[in-house]
């Protein structure tokens, strides 16, 4: 078999290795935050922890999942049947929700591991001060249970004190087992399919490929790379604030390119704020993730999602800064929220050296919402993130109502979230007129209301609140987002970006969300002279002055 | 034979499918990209087939598909100006197919343009044009064995225990490759695979579904409740197949209802009968290799499936023995060709081994080395892969 070939049936192989195993998560799990969002991610790693196959599942776990296979190894030694739990964000986690399950995968009784498969899953609450484990916390210890590379499964059995201590720390242990569980069962997918491959190919085999898929990813970015032209490209934006009064908070980066020929590129975010009290802060994983998803974007479909990517790329970030959090910062938004503004801004750097090929600013923010109540056999507790508008794209509009950039979660459909917690949607619908007006405009919000059935705790964490979704290439800039509290009189009370409220049965929570920026100069403008007045019309709730036009030509 | 797997590669695409005993319906599709919540039939497609075009991507890989020659112009061997290697052009070059035999001798493919555009793609790729062919066909096949894991093993089901049914224009001649990748051992290719969806439109049953949310936990879910519950459903599916034209005794009810552990939010669907709950915990054995008899289960939908019997022509069989001069020729292999035998010729019982092809008018079956077919009694071919 020659390379071009084997190039080609081993990428099929090895990303089929980790769809299969988010298959298996998916199909098993038992929270809705993991079988109807699929908030996961499944990787296989080489047995030097770097990256091989990603599933398309969550960006933000892009370049981090590697940090927690490299912390597993730099702190344990490993045997066959080991199952490595963290989740800790100084030590190869992002935020505490996140529970990766790391399993070495030994072939043909070789001494160190030839792979690893990985797991991460956004778990509902892994405790903390509030339900849900998204408060707005003043430090790290806050914010829930700290768990650094552990073994909860040796040679094949359950470490079941490790387990113990783990669950005594949450607040729905059943469902975080059965989550557990299901990762367990993905880990075990993943590595048996490797051994199938071992033993069909031959762990040689296997490991040359390895190689050659790594080096075929970085030729391909490498490519991409040239294409940037010298000198240096700059953007600045900012978080609105970090729920605890501080804002806004600037994030920024520098894109340039050095070395021999200028092979390599620097993503530099020297100039961006030094860490905040909130829990806006990301940890250094995160800030990676960013800036290979934005580079991900810019290659073609069919380029392996492996480590070959960030071969090219040298990160500078400030320590103990929002973009490289030190303990005991909080960081549970970071990787959310954060991470959303990181690729705002490296693809605001990427669009002024690669012009029209990157999409104006999306919704910029995840909508996180958690809530939790109730107490013993009646605790739940509940995580979420709502949609918002794509941001408009060259010759194309961008999609109304969807997870952009860093998440790639569904909804929980209404009948699931009311079938299995005291809450009643009210609305869910697109927030027209939201998107930017542009010759593509940006794709509108979603407005999402909520009524409280029991009493209970909720935590709202979001973005683009003071800041708008920012228009490219003459675009207008997408709406901002509003939270809103409505009283059981039906009176609206407006919410902060970051807020944790106790809500009584009757009360409601109405969250509208950001719509994308627009894409280039919107025709009516240009083409006979007269601006339309943009405003008006979405006041009006009236269908977009673009989408009127065309209708009355026709 | 119950236990299949559907294998229909045409020219641009490539649909499969996993029938167990009956054929499994998914009750989320997508049309032209939009999820539409309605229960079909259960069937994976992959943008790959004879005339996806192969190329080096800007990394080095040989890449197959999505882009397709269409039919016009086709594969560079139709002749109708195409330059691009195409997945038939490494067929034809590999003699998977035979240029002066395709639809039934009544084009001819020009097999120098094929070898000239295999030569192309062999230049980049810095291969030898055969090792380039081979490529080619190993990388589509990989592509399929894909699409057929994703309807079997990420459902709970193991190929190897199934057979590979192939048709489409090209799905014969890499079913033998394609099942030998996946472990399966047996491939029946039916007669007139080029046609067979068409067929099947004629043979097919008129189905109608209808279905309704309906909770019901502990008694509630008892199977004679349940029906009773579904009544109304019932007479709504017969009402629209008599609005067909059928009879009533041309009509048959299923009862079926989507099942789960209380707690779950997916369901498998199951017969609604007596046997109700003792085969929802199979089904979740069998799907996620664990059930829970213990634990609650509730109903969350109702379905009724209306079939209204349609009289389906004869097949002919096919006679044990035929005159000799009506068995046709067979063409003696010339040196690095394969024996060719003609379909049409062949009679119930025949023994082939490869290698060989089976030319016809609709498609080409290739056996390759280790292969040995069987030819059944409606002219099908029941083909042992070997190894």
């Amino acid at each position: 078999m020659s390379d071009p070939v084997r190039l080609q049936l081993m990428k099929d192989l090895f990303g089929s290795v980790a769809e299969e195993m988010g298959t298996t998560l998916e199909r098993t799990g038992l929270s809705p935050n993991i079988k109807e969002r699929r908030d996961f991610s499944c990787a296989v790693f080489d047995g030097a922890a770097r990256l091989i196959a990603q599933a398309a599942h969550i960006p933000v776990h892009l370049g981090s999942m590697a940090s927690a296979v490299e912390s597993a190894v730099a702190q344990l030694s490993l045997a066959p049947g080991d199952e490595v739990l963290v989740n800790d964000p100084f030590a190869g986690g992002t935020h505490l929700p996140d529970l990766t399950l790391v399993t070495p995968v030994f072939l043909d009784g070789a001494r160190a591991p030839r792979f690893f498969v990985a797991s991460r899953a956004h778990h509902a609450d892994v405790g903390g001060m509030s339900p849900g484990s998204m408060p707005l916390a003043r430090s790290i210890y806050q914010e829930g249970l700290r768990i650094p590379p552990v073994r909860i499964a040796r040679v094949g059995a359950l470490d079941r004190e490790v387990l113990g201590l783990v669950l005594a720390n949450m607040r729905v242990p059943e469902e975080r087992l059965g989550d557990l569980a299901a990762q367990r069962g993905a880990n075990a997918v993943g590595a048996n399919r490797l051994g199938a491959l071992a033993a069909r190919f031959g762990a040689r085999a296997l490991a040359t490929a390895t190689d050659e898929l790594l080096d075929y990813s970085e030729r391909l970015v490498r490519a991409l790379v040239r294409e940037i032209p010298p000198g240096r490209h700059r953007f600045a934006d900012a978080l609105d604030d970090d729920g605890l009064g501080h804002g806004p908070i600037p994030i920024a980066v520098e894109v340039r390119r050095e070395g021999r020929r200028g092979a390599d590129v620097v993503f530099d975010f020297t100039g961006s704020s030094p860490q905040v009290e909130g829990p806006v802060n990301a940890v250094r994983a995160v800030t990676l993730s960013a800036v290979f998803y934005a580079l991900r974007t810019l290659l073609s479909l069919d380029v392996p999602t492996n480590a070959g990517i960030l071969r090219p790329v040298r990160l500078i970030t400030p320590p103990a800064s929002v973009v490289d959090a030190a303990p005991p910062a909080a960081v549970s938004a970071g990787n959310v929220e954060t991470s959303q503004r990181l690729v705002d801004v490296v693809l605001g750097a990427l669009a002024r050296a690669l012009p029209g090929r990157v999409p104006a600013a999306s919704a910029g923010t995840m909508n996180n919402l958690a809530v939790g109540g109730g107490t013993g056999i009646a605790a739940f507790a509940y995580y979420e993130t709502i949609a918002g508008g794509m941001g408009g794209r060259p010759g194309l509009d961008g999609l109304s109502a969807v997870q952009t950039h860093m998440t790639n979660t569904r909804n929980t459909p209404i009948e699931a979230l009311e079938h299995a917690y005291p809450l009643r949607i009210t609305r869910y619908q697109v927030r027209r007129g939201s998107g930017g007006a542009g010759a593509a405009r940006g794709g509108d919000g979603v407005i999402r209301e909520m009524e409280v059935l029991a009493p209970l705790t909720a935590t709202v964490v979001s973005e683009r609140r003071a800041s708008a979704p920012y228009g490219l290439a003459g675009g207008a800039p997408g709406a901002r987002g509003r939270n809103v509290r409505i009283d059981v009189a039906g009176a609206e009370h407006e919410l902060p970006a970051k807020v944790t409220l106790a809500l009584e049965a009757g009360e409601r929570l109405r969250i509208e969300t950001p719509g994308g920026g627009g894409y280039g100069v919107e025709r009516a403008a240009t083409g006979d002279g007269t601006p339309v007045a943009t405003t008006a019309f979405v006041a009006r709730g009236a269908p977009s002055p673009r989408a009127k036009r065309v209708r009355s030509r026709s | 034979m119950t236990k299949l797997i559907t294998f229909d590669m045409g020219g641009t695409s490539t649909d499969v499918a996993l029938v167990d005993g009956h054929s499994s319906l998914a009750s989320v599709t997508r049309i032209s990209g939009w999820p539409v919540k309605m229960p079909v039939l259960d069937i994976h497609t992959v943008g790959a087939g004879g005339g996806s075009l192969a190329r080096l991507d800007a990394g080095g890989a040989l890449v197959v598909g999505p882009e397709s020659a269409g039919a016009v112009p086709g594969p560079a061997c139709y002749g109708r100006g195409g330059s691009i290697a195409a997945v038939t052009d490494a067929d034809l070059v590999l003699g998977r197919i035979v240029a002066d035999r395709f639809l039934g001798g009544r084009m001819t493919l020009d097999g120098d343009a094929a070898f000239a555009a295999i030569v192309r793609l062999a230049r980049a790729a810095r291969l030898t044009p055969r090792a380039a062919a081979e490529g080619v066909a190993r990388v589509v096949e990989a592509s399929m064995a894909r699409a057929v894991r994703r309807v079997s093993v990420e459902r709970g089901h193991d190929p190897a225990g199934f057979a590979l049914l192939a048709f489409g224009g090209a799905g014969p001649v890499h079913a033998v490759p394609l099942a030998r990748e996946l472990g399966i051992r047996t491939v029946i290719v039916p007669p007139h695979p080029g046609i067979f969806s068409a067929l099947g439109m004629a043979y097919a049953d008129v189905l109608v579904d209808a279905s309704r949310t309906h909770f019901a936990v502990g008694r509630a879910a008892s199977p004679a409740r349940l029906a009773r519950a579904a009544r109304p459903l019932v007479s709504q599916v017969r009402g629209e197949l008599r609005a067909r034209g059928f009879e009533a005794r041309a009509i048959a009810v299923e009862l079926r209802a989507d099942v789960r552990y209380v707690g779950q939010s997916h369901e498998i669907e199951v017969a609604l009968g007596e046997g109700l709950v003792a085969a929802f915990h199979a089904a979740h054995a069998s799907l996620h290799g664990h059930a829970h008899p213990e634990r609650p289960i509730e109903v969350v939908t109702l379905r009724v499936r209306g079939r209204g019997h349609v009289e389906r022509p004869a097949w002919p069989e096919l006679p044990r023995s035929r005159p000799r001069r009506a068995r046709g020729v067979r063409t003696r292999p010339a040196r690095g060709h394969l024996a060719v035998h003609e379909r049409a010729a062949l009679v119930r019982g025949e023994r082939l081994a490869g290698p060989a092809i089976v030319a016809e008018e609709t498609a080409t079956t290739f056996l390759p080395a280790g292969a040995r077919a069987t030819v059944g009694r409606l002219g099908e071919l029941v083909i042992e892969v070997g190894s």
